[in-house]
């Protein structure tokens, strides 16, 4: 045993504050430990989404050009993560209207995956198609979407949002192009400061522009 | 009467205090500077995980609103092949209500308007937005009006070539995030 000498204790010193300070220093690496692990944790959770979500973008643009192909549609986004994608095209719309729900599984080689699903819905619209999606579902559970019931997933249509949109069309088109471009003026004094030099310049123009070429 | 007189007794050698101070001293200015470091790192990281956050609801938001878009108005997309706006973005949403994203650099803040048409055609710009509810009420909702504080920064980048993704890139306590979008009507 350590035994208290009045010379030579110069080693027994630096003993007793390594074992105080040691076991100081070891929490203070594992609380450091446990802020960088949160981190990443958000990290990779956020990278994931934006995987999941690029897969739903990809199929909304195919959608857009008509494109209904069930998939599976697959991508890499990084070397680590990738999403497979599917479309099932069995929803029911109302007339004039195709609802779609797509499911993206995004994968990270860590073994973490995230699944997506977007409802979306579908309106012809010349060689083209307008799409609007209206819900985002993300379950973080790891889910074989190859067998998932989209019927039974998701049945929270909003059935009156396709009247809504046609009822503002027609009020849209009601507005006589003239009557249209002098309201806009009328609001240069109400919008934001900043945007106000651009608003007569460039906004005015833009809108008149697409009132006058397209559908509104 | 002796002075000077020199001791017998045993006590601690000088090399012995001299040895013990310095490895005393190089401790402490090694622990003094792994506390430093640790609370440094874990200020910074806690700062980051913070202002990331913020910036991804912030960014999520304003994404909702740019799902819901029919026509982007500001910047123009008519004329370059790549548009760039550090203050605001226009486009009309699906239910033709005119928006308004706005950066207020004076409050840091960044602003959503709605500028709704009625059936008489009237136009009136309103702090929110204006939206059909489930049982296809048209209604103000003003919660919408501030996206989002401490914002240094904003930046909405528009690529007309394929993509066609707009870009918003936000900077919150010196951390940017970048997010983007397929714009799917415009």
């Amino acid at each position: 045993m350590f035994r208290f000498r009045k010379e030579g204790n110069a080693l027994i010193i630096v003993l007793v504050l390594t074992v105080i300070i040691v076991p100081i220093g070891l929490i203070m690496m594992q609380r450091m430990r446990t802020v960088n692990h949160e981190t990443r944790k958000i990290y990779n959770s956020f990278v994931l989404e934006h995987t999941a979500r690029s897969g739903i973008e990809l199929i909304i643009n195919k959608l857009r050009f008509k494109n209904f192909s069930t998939g599976p549609h697959e991508a890499s986004i990084s070397e680590s993560t990738r999403y497979i994608a599917y479309v099932d095209t069995t929803g029911i719309g109302l007339v004039g209207q195709k609802i779609c729900h797509v499911f993206s599984r995004a994968e990270s080689d860590e073994g973490n995956s995230l699944l997506m699903i977007a409802t979306v819905e579908v309106y012809p619209r010349g060689d083209k198609s307008l799409v609007i999606p209206h819900s985002f579902y993300i379950i973080e559970k790891d889910l074989f979407i190859e067998t998932f019931s989209a019927r039974q997933a998701i049945l929270n249509f909003k059935s009156l949002q396709n009247d809504a949109f046609v009822q503002q069309l027609r009020r849209e088109a009601r507005v006589e192009v003239k009557d249209y471009q002098q309201n806009l003026r009328d609001l240069e004094s109400t919008v934001p400061l900043e945007l106000q030099t651009y608003w007569s310049t460039t906004v005015i123009p833009e809108i008149i522009t697409r009132k006058i070429t397209s559908r509104n | 009467m002796r002075l000077f007189a020199i001791s017998h007794r045993k006590a601690f050698t000088v090399v012995e205090v001299i040895v013990a101070t310095v490895i005393a001293t190089s401790l402490v200015g090694i622990i003094y500077n792994l506390v430093f470091w640790s609370f440094g790192t874990n200020r910074i990281n806690e700062e980051y995980t913070e202002s990331i956050l913020e910036a991804r609801k912030i960014l999520i938001k304003i994404q909702k609103e740019l799902r819901e878009s029919r026509d982007l108005i500001f910047p123009s997309t008519i004329t370059m092949n790549e548009i760039t706006s550090t203050q605001a973005i226009v486009f009309k949403d699906r239910n033709g209500v005119l928006k308004i994203i706005n950066y207020d650099k004076k409050n840091s803040q960044l602003k959503l308007y709605s500028i709704p048409i009625d059936d008489s055609g009237k136009m009136v710009i309103s702090n929110g937005s204006f939206e059909y509810d489930l049982r296809g009420n048209f209604k103000h909702n003003e919660s919408k009006y501030i996206l989002g504080n401490n914002i240094e920064k904003v930046q909405f980048t528009y690529r007309k070539k394929h993509p066609r993704v707009l870009q918003f890139r936000i900077q919150i306590d010196k951390y940017n995030l970048v997010n983007s979008l397929r714009l799917l009507n415009v």
